[in-house]
């Protein structure tokens, strides 16, 4: 049986961690800050995955980052997932030099596709995951999808950019709620139910991120059949022994992760 | 010292971080001239069979890499390295391999494979034939998997892990001093930097 999968999230901007909240930004302390006080080595241990992002304003990859991703990549051995800002090949090639085991790409699906074939080419669609940032509309009850760090409507409805993901041959498919992202007021399970509708992910493990507060959102995301991991960036919830105790319980209830 | 062979096939920097963690002695080498000297080599990959081999081929490694065995130098594949182990691949073509371990490299096919590729952690069966690669690592410990094809052999005493992806397939392979692993163990928490900690050992 599958096992499905508990994804930490960090993001970083220009040289700090930072926390997120309906996709603004609040700093929470740097790298040295996150090994020595947050004792990340040890939380890591409770995780099936860690995605570090950059949300720089510049959208570039910043050197802080590339240099954070390198420190922690010497503690954490669990697959990492990094990106944020990808413009070229050669980014995607720091990453990986920067111990990424898998690359996240969101807007440049849609703004440089060919180069997201080219990622799937050359470092395989095992290797790249593709992410849509969607907002449910309140008259239409539609999802919309957002590019841009979420600053700009696509063009795109919500079937028209899974068709793209699909097409592209990303490995796996990331749905990010907007207005959940940061609440932590539960995770938009309707918007899984919107994709898988579509008919169009193939056999792509999908990824929910956004509004993941507590261990019964968790729970109760990763019970969706169509739901293959949870992203939370909600770190602050999960400080000390509590991303353990919080794993345990999750197999306890019955969720299949995996035992380390 | 352990060599990592640096064969331009997928990132090598995960495992470095885990073997220095462990506190190996580490070099990243792709001259022959190195593994001629090798104690111990790791071949690491990801991507397909006929690129690796036509890598290796170009980089004039084949000769150099077979010989450690021989000589009692034990060598680790991991993933595709582990595959190009084999005597044939049909990833990309039909082209040899190293012929290291018995066996063949064939796809998963949708009617009996749960998942393809098969991504994620998955439990190891470990065998009575595993030796001290799998030295204190309970049969059952989980590992991290991502690949669309598999090492097929009749060869069952070379069999040392199994696991399952719809239908039982090999995880490791043991020939004397050459050792396979199919899944990744310097992603695999704990347990994998158990299976590396032993490998650095033998």
């Amino acid at each position: 049986m599958r096992k499905k999968r508990l994804i930490f999230a960090l993001l970083h901007q220009d040289g700090y961690f930072v926390l997120s909240r309906n996709f603004r930004l609040q700093k929470v302390g740097d790298v040295n800050w996150l090994i020595d006080n947050y004792n990340l080595a040890e939380v890591v241990k409770s995780i099936d995955e860690l995605a570090i992002i950059s949300v720089s304003r510049n959208r570039i990859i910043h050197e802080t980052y590339l240099r954070d991703c390198e420190i922690i990549s010497k503690v954490c051995f669990t697959p990492k997932i990094f990106g944020g800002g990808i413009a070229s090949v050669e980014d995607a090639k720091r990453l990986f030099d920067s111990g990424a085991d898998k690359i996240i790409v969101n807007s440049l699906c849609f703004s440089n596709s060919a180069l997201v074939s080219d990622l799937v080419r050359l470092f395989g669609s095992q290797a790249v995951v593709g992410c849509l940032d969607v907002l449910k509309d309140k008259v239409s009850g539609e999802y919309k999808v957002f590019v841009k760090n979420g600053s700009e409507v696509s063009t795109l409805n919500l079937r028209e950019c899974v068709a793209k993901l699909d097409e592209l041959g990303v490995g796996e498919i990331m749905i990010q709620s907007i207005s959940q992202d940061g609440t932590g007021f539960g995770l938009d399970l309707a918007v899984v139910d919107a994709v898988v509708a579509e008919k169009n992910t193939g056999s792509r493990p999908i990824v929910l991120a956004g509004g993941a507060g507590y261990h019964a959102h968790l729970a109760e995301a990763l019970a969706h059949p169509n739901v293959n991991a949870v992203l939370t960036a909600n770190i602050l919830n999960f400080i000390g022994d509590s991303l353990s105790t919080t794993r345990r319980d999750l197999i306890d209830s019955g969720i299949g992760l995996a035992k380390f | 010292m352990i060599h990592i062979l640096d064969y331009g096939m997928g990132n090598i920097a995960s495992l470095k971080n885990a073997l220095e963690f462990l506190g190996a002695d580490v070099r990243i080498t792709s001259k022959w001239t190195e593994l001629k000297k090798s104690e111990k080599l790791i071949i690491p990959g990801v991507g397909s069979f006929t690129t690796a081999m036509d890598r290796l081929g170009q980089l004039d490694l084949i000769g150099a890499i077979k010989e450690l065995p021989e000589r009692k130098a034990p060598v680790l594949g991991i993933c595709l390295g582990m595959q190009i182990l084999a005597d044939r691949g049909y990833e990309g073509g039909n082209t040899p391999g190293l012929g290291l371990v018995p066996g063949e490299v064939v796809p998963f096919v949708p009617e009996s494979s749960e998942l393809i590729p098969n991504v994620g952690f998955n439990e190891v069966e470990i065998l009575p034939t595993a030796g001290d690669l799998f030295k204190e690592i309970a049969s059952g410990s989980y590992f991290y998997f991502t690949h669309s094809y598999f090492f097929r052999t009749d060869s069952q005493g070379s069999v040392t892990g199994l696991a399952q992806n719809g239908t039982k397939f090999t995880a490791s392979v043991q020939c004397e001093y050459a050792f396979g692993v199919q899944f990744h163990p310097e992603i695999s928490q704990k347990k994998g930097l158990q299976l590396l900690r032993n490998f650095i050992e033998l």
